[in-house]
């Protein structure tokens, strides 16, 4: 690890990467070989205005990190600028570039190099040729970016040859170690290095007097976006419809015949009824028979046949129709013969002797049988809301799985659906084979009510709490970010999986990780869907390093956050702590553990609630109420599990305390870890020995984690079994005045040690022991003063001495001081036991 | 006379941060093998020279080498007692660590590093102050932005005036001697640590805060430096 080094002098180099760009920005020049896909290393990078970054501290109830931001600036060099510039060459999508895609086909290439890099939104592809409209040999996803799809009619149709924009690009912000001389070990800039931060940019490039600045915030808290994934918009029409099909070939062949059986007339009628259409493209059944009617007239007029033939009608018999057409009467035909082709294969032959010359109709068959799909003219408007043609206003219609639900109505009365079928024609959607049920008490809809009516499709996910959690986080729609990037885009964050430690999350033990759900997007976030029952089972997500993984890669991982745990991973000690820059350990306020707690099942319409309180503190304190929303399937499954869990937040919550422990770079411990914390520190006192002990002896779970980039000097924060106080340091009181100096009678210090010396006489009912010592000296129980009483006086504490102990000479010159407590003599005190002396009479600074 | 900071196995090319942790050396006689040494935790300079030795010798090379300091010609020797040509490699920035910065080429029985070695810093003199309480030590000062900035709990600090000649500026730049875990002898043959018993022993401790070599005087000779180190307690 790279930060052992720091004690032998080692420094260390920052570097970033910033997705879709080939430039490493650092700190200094360092020739080093660059990572893969990197052209060059820019001598621009300023990190010492950052704040510090890292994890301040869980939100242990949303089961989500409050990470800090990290900012940084790009000094105004020649490359900089040239990365900020507007760009020079611009082109425009004309088809949809796949995810996949190797040919990006566009307006026009002119003025573009013949071989280079786009970008796409965020997507930077590299090409090795071009044609008039065409970039081709286009390699996806380079230096760092991601591959997804790019469609035109949409900002992302839009090519440039530098990046349009830098908000959402990933940012990664790198050390390589540096020795005391500055030397970069290794050939390579990535050889021991190691992954500081990671995140995304948030805001920037802002122009600054000497550069340009960015603000990025940590890849976690991502996770408190709202994912937009709902599809919603307004049913236009309930009817029945069918995906067109613009080849489909009617061909018609009549022949009349006379009693002779001499052919009279014949003709062969063509028809393409849904040419003008497009595959995909949702037709009902009416207005296929109209198409087909239309058709007909056409087919009819161009062969010639209006003197014989006249117009087609569908007729209705039950749930099918039939076709008539009218030829004109004629009484030297006595016989009919037809002919129906659909796409070539025959679908009825048929010759009718006709008995008489006042016949004028013939029945032709546009259909093979009853309920023929692939002639769905044929088939009559069943009863009852079957289809919803919805008018899209929001969300992209190509996310609508095939089957799954939907909602009809507002905020009042919901209508619950599923769908067999869907199909989209641009921002029409068309569900086909709903059937309203489900949940609730609502009456059926008819189709007319329903018109008008505004429809959400409810794009549902399923499977256990692990699998919810990683498909949220990887769904791109492109099925590239990993094994769990199986939904629409939009679905989920479309986080690689070289960002997540999914082992973290598959391995996690029940009950969260049996559990089964069912997540209903909705447009809430990551935290708002799983946050619930991280909360509950005392998990959350956090970006920390992988510590196996090659750089300790950071890596959004699924961790605990109960303070207790078996076995640590490192055991910080009193050497550990960094006192140079003030108290090395101090106390945060937590928020009021609830005493009520409420787990809310809920998935779609199915609700149950299950409260549980801890009375005793409900009856001293009022209600604190928290609510763990939590999608699980089965109700009993998880009520059986939440018992548990709750109880363990009644008994632990109470006692459960947080400090802030500064400590160097190389303390192992990363946020989720239990350590061992061994600390006399006063600012702790162990709970679970004897009582008032300062200090802490045990296990503690690392919430929080946050390094200041400049001093590498890190601040842990520390979720223990232990109480905490407030700073109680030792009163070390200055000696202002005494009336003799080896033997005095009085002693005056100033006026604010007053309540600590009157506090600890009143404790101990009598005269205290206290130490005097010169500033900087040691300190021990070998000298000191009993003092019987405390009093203000002129504007001092007026001490007054009783008994002396060993020699002590009080001295103005050498800064004598007086502090509680002695150590042992039996007369120490439960309030001078909480302060910072400890037994063997050193003190804390 | 600073500590070199190792990890890692005591053999082979790689390890983490090889830059001055390692030596080589080969021998004319096997020309394609190179035998490599470091020490697997941090050690003072001289006990890394040792270390390296040993490693070496483990590896059981032709020659019989020793690897010395002199503290005198302040240059650091390796030399084969049984007359083993060979010549030695540096690793990384040994070159400036061990002081051998001079091109290595051909075969000889001792070498001799052209240069002074910055690991180590010859001083006129030094003064060390009691050691003081954590709390009462101002950093104000610090030494190549962020590398000496740490300092932890539970020590004591000495403050340290190093004097030294213009001849060793460089070195006292270079940062070795100044940064990190760093030994500061008033008298090289006291092998005490200091103590308030006994003030004249050598100070082992952490460099928390230097500043930057400042003239005494205007002849140009005579430099002094001013650190803070940091003590165990």
């Amino acid at each position: 690890m790279i930060y052992d080094a720091h004690k032998y002098g080692f420094g260390c180099i920052y570097w970033i990467t910033v997705s879709g760009v080939p430039v490493v920005w650092i700190e200094r020049v360092t020739g080093k070989a660059l990572p893969a896909g990197y052209t060059t290393e820019d001598a621009s990078l300023v990190i010492d205005d950052s704040a510090e970054v890292g994890i301040e501290q869980i939100d242990r109830d949303r089961g989500t990190a409050v990470s800090l931001s990290f900012g940084f600036k790009l000094l105004d060099t020649a490359e900089a600028r040239d990365w900020m510039r507007r760009w020079s060459d611009q082109a425009t999508l004309t088809t949809t570039l796949t995810v996949g895609g190797a040919v990006a086909t566009v307006d026009s290439t002119t003025g573009w190099p013949g071989a280079g890099a786009f970008y796409a939104g965020l997507e930077r592809i590299t090409y090795t040729g071009t044609t008039a409209t065409t970039f081709t040999g286009c390699t996806r996803g380079t230096a760092g970016s991601l591959a997804y799809e790019h469609k035109p009619g949409t900002t992302a149709q839009i090519i440039t040859d530098r990046p349009r924009f830098w908000r959402g690009r990933e940012v990664v912000l790198w050390a390589t170690p540096v020795d005391a001389s500055g030397y970069v070990a290794g050939s390579n800039l990535t050889d021991d290095a190691v992954q500081v931060w990671r995140g995304r940019i948030e805001a920037g490039p802002d122009r600054d007097v000497d550069g340009f600045v960015f603000q990025a915030q940590s890849l976690d808290r991502v996770l408190d976006q709202p994912l937009a994934t709902q599809v919603t918009g307004t049913v236009a029409d309930t009817s029945v419809k069918y995906a067109a099909k613009p080849g489909t070939q009617i061909t018609v062949s009549i022949e009349a015949y006379d009693a002779a059986g001499v052919q009279q007339w014949a003709y062969v009628l063509e028809m393409l009824p849904f040419a003008a259409y497009t595959a995909g493209d949702m037709l009902s059944a009416d207005a296929m028979r109209e198409l087909i009617i239309a058709a007909w007239d056409n087919a009819v007029t161009a062969a010639g046949a209006n003197a014989n033939l006249s117009s087609m009608r569908f007729y209705k018999d039950k749930t099918i129709y039939t076709t008539q057409v009218k030829y004109l009467a004629d009484a030297a035909i006595n016989k009919i013969a037809q002919f129906v082709q659909i796409n070539g294969t025959d679908v009825t032959s048929l010759k009718d002797p006709i008995l008489s010359g006042t016949l004028t109709e013939i029945w032709i068959d546009l259909w093979k049988s009853a309920g023929d799909p692939s002639v769905p003219w044929s088939v009559a408007e069943p009863a009852g809301l079957n289809s919803l043609t919805v008018h899209v206003d929001e969300g992209d219609p190509a996310d609508v799985p095939t089957t799954g639900m939907v909602w009809l109505g507002g905020n009042g009365v919901k209508y619950s659906f599923v769908y067999q079928y869907a199909a989209t024609d641009g921002f029409e959607l068309y569900l086909g084979g709903v059937i309203q049920g489900g949940y609730g008490t609502a009456p059926k809809l008819t189709p007319a009510q329903a018109v008008g009516m505004t429809a959400t499709v409810q794009l549902v996910t399923a499977g256990s709490f692990p699998t919810l959690m990683l498909t949220t986080l990887e769904n791109s729609g492109t099925g590239q970010r990993g094994t769990y990037d199986t939904g629409p885009r939009g679905k989920g964050y479309g986080i690689d999986d070289s960002a997540i430690d999914e082992d973290s999350f598959l391995s996690a033990a029940a009950p969260l990780g049996s559990m089964t759900g069912t997540l209903i997007a909705d447009g809430s976030s990551f935290s708002e869907r799983l946050g619930g029952a991280l909360g509950l089972f005392r998990m959350a997500v956090a970006c920390r390093p992988d510590t196996s993984a090659t750089y300790r890669a950071l890596k959004l991982t699924l961790v605990h956050t109960s303070p207790f745990g078996a076995g640590w991973t490192t055991t910080i000690v009193d050497a550990d702590l960094l006192s140079h820059e003030g108290d090395p350990v101090v106390s945060v306020r937590r928020a009021d553990s609830a005493n009520t707690v409420k787990v809310l099942r809920k998935v779609g319409d199915s609700e149950d609630v299950l409260t549980a309180t801890d009375r005793d503190q409900v009856d001293a304190v009022g209600s604190r109420e928290a609510t763990y929303m939590v999608p699980a399937d089965d109700r009993e499954t998880l009520f059986a599990a939440a018992l548990p869990a709750i109880a363990s937040h009644f008994a632990s919550d109470q006692t459960a305390q947080a400090v802030e422990v500064r400590v160097p770079p190389w303390v192992l411990a990363e946020v989720g870890d239990i350590v061992e914390f061994v600390t006399t520190h006063p600012a702790v006192w162990t709970w679970n020995t004897s009582p008032g002990q300062v200090g802490y002896d045990g296990p503690a779970r690392v919430v929080g984690k946050r390094m200041n980039l400049k001093t590498s000097q890190v601040t842990l924060t520390l979720l223990i079994g232990g109480g905490v106080k407030v700073r109680a340091l030792s009163p070390a009181a200055e000696v202002q005045a005494f009336d003799v100096a080896a033997a005095p009678t009085r002693i005056d210090v100033p006026l604010k040690y007053l309540s600590h010396f009157a506090q600890s006489i009143t404790e101990a009912g009598g005269p205290v022991k206290v130490l005097h010592y010169y500033r900087i000296g040691p300190e021990s129980d070998i000298e000191g003063y009993t003092i019987s009483a405390a009093a203000e006086n002129a504007g001092l504490c007026r001490l007054t001495v009783s008994a002396i102990t060993g020699a002590p000479v009080l001295s103005l010159a050498s800064e004598s001081y007086l502090t509680l407590p002695t150590v042992g003599g039996g007369d120490l005190t439960a309030y001078q036991a909480t302060f910072a002396h400890i037994d063997d009479g050193t003190q804390w600074g | 006379m600073a500590y070199c900071y190792s990890e890692g196995p005591s053999t082979g090319s790689t390890a983490a941060l090889p830059h001055n942790s390692t030596m080589a050396v080969i021998e004319q006689a096997t020309p394609g093998t190179t035998t490599y040494g470091r020490p697997t935790t941090p050690k003072l300079f001289t006990a890394q020279l040792a270390d390296i030795q040993a490693v070496w010798d483990a590896q059981t090379p032709a020659g019989l080498y020793s690897i010395t300091w002199d503290s005198a010609a302040n240059r650091v020797v390796v030399a084969t007692t049984n007359a083993t040509n060979h010549r030695p490699e540096m690793v990384g920035n040994g070159e400036n660590w061990f002081g051998f910065t001079q091109a290595l080429a051909g075969w000889n029985t001792s070498w001799t590093g052209a240069s002074a070695p910055q690991a180590v810093a010859r001083l006129l003199g030094v003064t060390v102050e009691p050691a003081e309480d954590w709390a009462q030590v101002d950093f104000a000062e610090y030494r190549h932005g962020r590398i000496a900035s740490i300092g932890w709990g539970n020590h004591q600090a000495h403050q340290v005036i190093a004097y030294f000649s213009g001849e060793n500026i460089a070195t006292m730049q270079a940062g070795y001697v100044t940064a990190g875990r760093v030994r500061i002898h008033q008298d090289e043959t006291d092998v005490l640590p200091y103590a308030a018993a006994h003030p004249g022993g050598y100070v082992d401790g952490w460099v928390v805060a230097a500043g930057d070599p400042t003239e005494e005087g205007d002849t140009g000779d005579l430099w002094s430096l001013r650190m803070v180190v940091a003590v165990p307690r």
